[in-house]
């Protein structure tokens, strides 16, 4: 009898262990919430877009002092290549891969001249890059990733409500072109 | 008969303990991979490429975009500090320091993550450049119904809400690695009954 519940047990709590597994690794595939997810499959390709004026777009826990803006990319033809002004608030970037795991990030500060420079590409394109040496190493942020697509996130801080304008021209301003330079 | 009890048992305890577990393990604040300052938790790698399975599962279930290590960290709190759960029909003192970072910002958030908005329309929200701080650089908010002076955060309604304590270009999330950051305490001031 005692080795009845035992063996009871035992294929409870293995059959539990595997199910536990396959709901963690399952989560971020169908969840419906997943904001990586929204926004791989609202935005255009190459184009930064204001967060707040999507349809299909909700990111939970948003700071309420920012203004965002993405870009969604491909890597498969060419790299990337993120432009933009200056902003004298604080500002941030994060590149994602499709899953919503960040591959880079930077602030204003870590920004070369305060000012958005950025290239991506991919491990191929990076190795041309270094052969080509072209201008654009000096004065840009370059981010090395095998992730085949992704998107990148601006984050402008809005410090008064009258400062809201000038954080979206900076986002509004942001460049997000394929890079023709290889 | 009774082999397929045996199974439909096992596999009824299997489904609930897998379900019951795998929740808790995403939803609990002080769950796997975070640091824990009180009642603040952050998850300090969720941002990073070699996230964990839980993390990740988490921040996708709540439909979060994680700050990257570059831009700050965030801290969430679900329980005052004696841990009972925040309470919208309650008031509360958020006092003390924050640890260094450029600029921070405190939100009071539903529980599915929608910013808590007051019944005049007032954001429940402050950053490091609106809040008064006393000389020494501390400062109290106070989470009340009642209007009160100094650093006032409206809250209404009922039920459960959280706090979010972000914090932008720290250097606490740097190499050195988060080691016990000083965060403000969140005091229970009483409920309305």
């Amino acid at each position: 009898m005692i080795r009845r519940i035992l063996y009871f047990c035992l294929c409870g709590i293995t059959l539990a262990g595997i199910i536990h597994i396959v709901i963690i690794l399952l989560i971020p595939s169908l969840g419906k919430r997943d904001a990586a997810k929204q926004i791989m499959e609202a935005l255009p390709e190459l184009q930064f877009v204001d967060l707040s004026t999507v349809d299909g777009i909700e990111i939970a826990a948003a700071d309420p002092f920012f203004e965002l803006s993405a870009c969604r990319f491909k890597l498969d033809e060419a790299g990337v290549q993120i432009s933009g002004g200056k902003l004298p608030a604080f500002w941030s970037a994060a590149v994602y891969d499709k899953g919503g795991k960040v591959i880079y990030s930077m602030n204003d500060r870590t920004a070369i001249g305060n000012e958005l420079q950025m290239l991506i590409v991919n491990p191929v394109q990076m190795a041309a890059l270094r052969q080509i040496q072209p201008e654009e190493l000096e004065t840009s942020i370059v981010v090395e990733t095998s992730a085949p697509e992704g998107f990148i996130l601006l984050r402008a801080f809005v410090r008064e409500t009258t400062q809201a304008e000038e954080s979206r021209a900076f986002l509004s301003a942001a460049n997000c072109l394929p890079y023709s330079g290889i | 008969m009774r082999i397929l009890a045996f199974f439909l048992s096992v596999i009824a305890i299997g489904l609930a303990l897998g379900g019951v577990s795998a929740h808790l393990s995403i939803r609990q604040s002080h769950g796997l991979g975070a640091i824990n300052v009180g009642p603040w938790s952050a998850w300090p790698f969720v941002g990073g490429a070699e996230v964990d399975p839980y993390t990740s599962a988490r921040s996708a279930a709540d439909g979060t975009l994680p700050l990257g290590a570059a831009e700050g960290l965030s801290f969430e709190a679900t329980t005052d500090q004696q841990g009972n759960p925040l309470q919208r029909n309650c008031r509360y003192e958020i006092s003390g320091k924050t640890p260094i970072s450029r600029i921070w910002t405190v939100t009071a958030y539903s529980t599915d993550g929608k910013a808590l908005v007051s019944q005049s329309g007032a954001l429940t929200a402050f950053h490091s450049g609106n809040v008064v701080r006393y000389a020494d650089s501390s400062f109290v908010i106070k989470l009340d119904d009642r209007p009160s002076s100094g650093n006032w955060l409206p809250l209404a309604g009922e039920g459960r809400f959280k706090l979010i304590l972000r914090l932008y270009d720290t250097p606490i999330t740097s190499n050195s690695g988060v080691i016990d950051p000083v965060m403000p305490r969140i005091l229970p001031k009483g409920c309305i009954s």
